[in-house]
């Protein structure tokens, strides 16, 4: 852990706001890129990126400084986001493959990022929550099932049932909605 | 190719997407400040809830008492009854 953070923790602890402010400014952009994974509306990222931080800094005391302060936020941040997936839920809204324009690329390399971050959002977002989550973070985040069980606090081995169930799960619905054409590479 | 090693393929390029970057830490500050101020009001809402719990239970022994007592005007008036003005 940096000496640092831990001198901002303490200082914050002692009612030092502008210590916060620091810890907040060295993370923000980390957590941002987290948090974009669960949102791709820029108001909504940015309102959960803020959600982590005031959790974390209301939850301050319980941290023992075991691991960086880095994976305690990413810890917080998943959480944030996977209570905001459960509250979208409830509506459900979903964007289907056909309203993305073709991907006409002949290797993959020339696949615009963004474009991929897209379509690869959009297919994940047909799971449920909690499968949505253990996916994400396997390919946004290239995280372990140790990783994920960490975060989420799950054990590993329901880690891995539910990478293989919700990778089946987002195959079919890949096949369904005709991925392999709309990735022009793929030819 | 496989659905699933198109997909991951998707997510390689997918991580190297630029994100976003939002300057949150003013309006964190700001939402952080509200919070301490509720806890202080309360805090002080107990303290006056207390304070009137007190008055209350005060009062109501009170009242009892001020029935007992004769009115401080009447018994300045009462030597005056007796005496013959006119």
């Amino acid at each position: 852990m940096q000496n640092k953070d831990w001198q901002d923790i303490l200082a914050c602890l002692d009612g030092d706001k502008d210590s916060y402010v620091r810890l907040v400014r060295r993370y923000e952009t980390q957590i941002t890129k987290m948090m974009w994974r669960f949102s791709r509306d820029p108001a909504v990222c940015e309102e959960l990126v803020q959600d982590v931080f005031v959790e974390a800094y209301f939850s301050l005391k319980s941290y023992r400084g075991r691991a960086p302060l880095i994976h305690w936020l990413r810890k917080i941040g998943v959480r944030v986001g996977y209570k905001y997936w459960k509250e979208q839920a409830k509506t459900n809204v979903t964007v289907p493959l056909q309203e993305f324009d073709a991907i006409e690329a002949e290797q993959t390399d020339d696949i615009e990022p963004n474009a991929a971050a897209e379509m690869l959002h959009a297919l994940l977002a047909r799971l449920p929550a909690a499968d949505r989550v253990v996916l994400t973070l396997m390919y946004f985040e290239q995280c372990s099932t140790k990783e994920i069980a960490a975060r989420m606090g799950w054990t590993r081995a329901m880690v891995k049932m539910r990478a293989l169930r919700a990778r089946k799960k987002l195959k079919k619905i890949a096949e369904s909605e005709n991925l392999l054409e709309k990735l022009g590479w793929i030819r | 190719m496989d659905t699933l090693d198109a997909i991951e393929k998707l997510a390689q390029q997918a991580r190297r997407e630029k994100t976003p970057d939002f300057k949150v830490a003013e309006r964190i500050l700001y939402r952080i400040r509200p919070e301490e101020d509720k806890f202080s009001v309360l805090v002080l809402e107990l303290i006056a809830s207390v304070s009137a719990v007190a008055a209350s239970v005060v009062g109501y022994f009170s009242v009892g008492a001020l029935r007992s007592l004769t009115s401080p005007l009447m018994q300045f008036l009462t030597p005056l009854q007796e005496v013959r003005l006119w």
